[in-house]
């Protein structure tokens, strides 16, 4: 990553620009990933907000809950789904970036690196 | 003097009195060196010496702690990188792996804002000056489907399709095997030669820096050992340190007289003949000395052969380690006895006077 973005800055790109064209493109499926995770945990803290189990600062979650117990269950599991699903959808994503040029024949590939270098 | 900022004008660089100092080591000290326009100077040294620092700072990547650099007169040390015109190959392949090799080389004319179609005829005409044109299906590559090789040359297209005023090339040649490096080396002597744009080659390979450059700059300790044209530093040299880098040589304790020394029996002319009287060790070459039916007698040690040429070190019988470059044709086994000769050539000399039996830098 160092040297990319001493690549891009030799290239004329200035620090915003490294930013955004080159560590950010690259470092994709990590930030989502870490973005998701601070969604779950975010999810989480439920427990602590239960705790201000209290009439006049009531969140949304609490309400449910309260209300009817079953659909409490219901979506914390759907939102333990979601979660999961969607990290599975970025490892799935960020795989096919790396495997998929290799799905080029690479019968095709072999000869002409040695006609080439 | 042309100062424009196009690549065939060729540009001035100039170190003066450059230093860098990272958390107490000294990476450069007092570092001066000038770049003729459209020269390939080669940084040779081991690893530590700052050449890379020095290549750094000229980019950028550093910043200098006193001294100035400067272009085609004007100073650059605060210049930030992004606008300091240069092109850089580096060691690592640094290709961008989300952008195709066309992208990556379009990478710096898009940060120019140059125009589209404009942007794709130069990547096209970088590719095919660096000999991957024509072959269609390369450009859309991504970098891990490119070999080595391609990925320095597409390195080396995006670092010249800008135009630079300088480039800069960083142990471009260290990852790649030794078939494609001779390759690519020479390619790159031809495309900078046919641009004339100043370079800047670092590099720890000796055979690299003679095969390419203009000038070479041998290395140590944060600061130039001695700078010349290859052949210059070869026959000449400064110092042990620049003679174990340039090429091997004998060490061998001897006295001046009259701008000669006599080696083995036999009296050589100095490569430069006003060195003073007194104790010098000379720098003796291997392919000075040659294995011959009579001569100076001692005894095979070791004898490797190198395809085109064998080496062997022969003891002489006052304790001395020479060792001498002779046709693959004799092959001469360890404990045979041996006669050395010299051919004759003059030798350049090292003014420490230090006693002791020769020995062999290798």
């Amino acid at each position: 990553m160092r040297t990319l973005s001493e690549a891009a800055r030799t290239l004329g790109a200035g620090r915003g620009t490294v930013l955004v064209r080159v560590l950010v493109p690259n470092l994709r499926r990590g930030l989502l990933a870490g973005a998701f995770i601070s969604v779950a945990v975010v999810l989480g803290e439920f427990t602590i907000a239960s705790l201000l189990n209290r009439v006049n600062l009531q969140t949304a979650l609490l309400v449910v809950s309260k209300d009817d117990p079953y659909t409490a269950v219901i979506m914390s599991l759907l939102a333990l789904a979601i979660a999961f699903i969607l990290l599975l959808a970025i490892g799935r994503l960020g795989a096919e970036r790396a495997r998929g040029p290799r799905r080029r024949p690479s019968t095709r590939r072999r000869p002409r690196s040695k006609g080439q270098p | 003097m042309n100062t424009a900022h196009t690549a065939g004008a060729g540009s001035i660089v100039e170190f003066t009195g450059v230093a860098k100092e990272f958390s107490g080591h000294r990476a450069l000290t007092g570092f001066d060196l000038t770049l003729r326009p459209g020269e390939l100077v080669a940084l040779l040294g081991p690893s530590g010496c700052g050449k890379t620092t020095a290549l750094r700072v000229l980019a950028g990547l550093e910043s200098t702690d006193a001294g100035s650099i400067t272009i085609n007169g004007v100073d650059i040390s605060r210049l930030p990188t992004s606008r300091r015109d240069m092109g850089m190959v580096f060691q690592s392949y640094s290709l961008f792996p989300h952008l195709s090799a066309q992208q990556n080389i379009e990478f710096g004319l898009r940060m120019r804002k140059v125009d589209g179609a404009e942007q794709r005829r130069r990547a096209r005409a970088a590719l095919s000056l660096v000999g991957l044109g024509g072959l269609g299906g390369l450009s859309d590559r991504y970098a891990h489907q490119l070999s080595g090789g391609q990925q320095q040359r597409v390195a080396l297209a995006r670092a010249l399709v800008t135009e630079p005023r300088v480039l800069l090339l960083d142990e471009p040649l260290s990852a790649l095997d030794a078939r494609v490096r001779v390759r690519l080396r020479e390619e790159i002597r031809r495309i900078q030669t046919e641009l004339g744009v100043t370079t800047l080659f670092v590099t720890h390979d000796q055979d690299e820096a003679l095969a390419v450059a203009d000038r070479l700059a041998v290395m140590r300790d944060s600061a130039i050992e001695q700078i010349g044209t290859p052949e210059d530093l070869y026959s000449r040299l400064a110092s042990p340190f620049v003679a174990s880098f340039v090429g091997l040589s004998n060490l061998v304790p001897d006295l001046v007289s009259d701008g000669s020394v006599v080696v083995l029996g036999r009296r050589l002319p100095l490569v430069d003949p006003s060195q003073p009287d007194g104790r010098v060790r000379v720098f003796l070459r291997p392919e000075d000395l040659e294995l011959a039916p009579t001569g100076v007698p001692g005894e095979v040690m070791a004898s490797s052969f190198l395809g085109s040429l064998r080496r062997t070190s022969v003891r002489l019988d006052d304790g001395a380690i020479l060792s001498v470059r002779h046709s693959v044709r004799l092959r001469p086994a360890p404990g045979e006895r041996v006669h050395l000769r010299l051919t004759g050539a003059a030798v350049s000399v090292d003014p420490a006077a230090v006693t002791g039996p020769a020995r062999s830098l290798v």
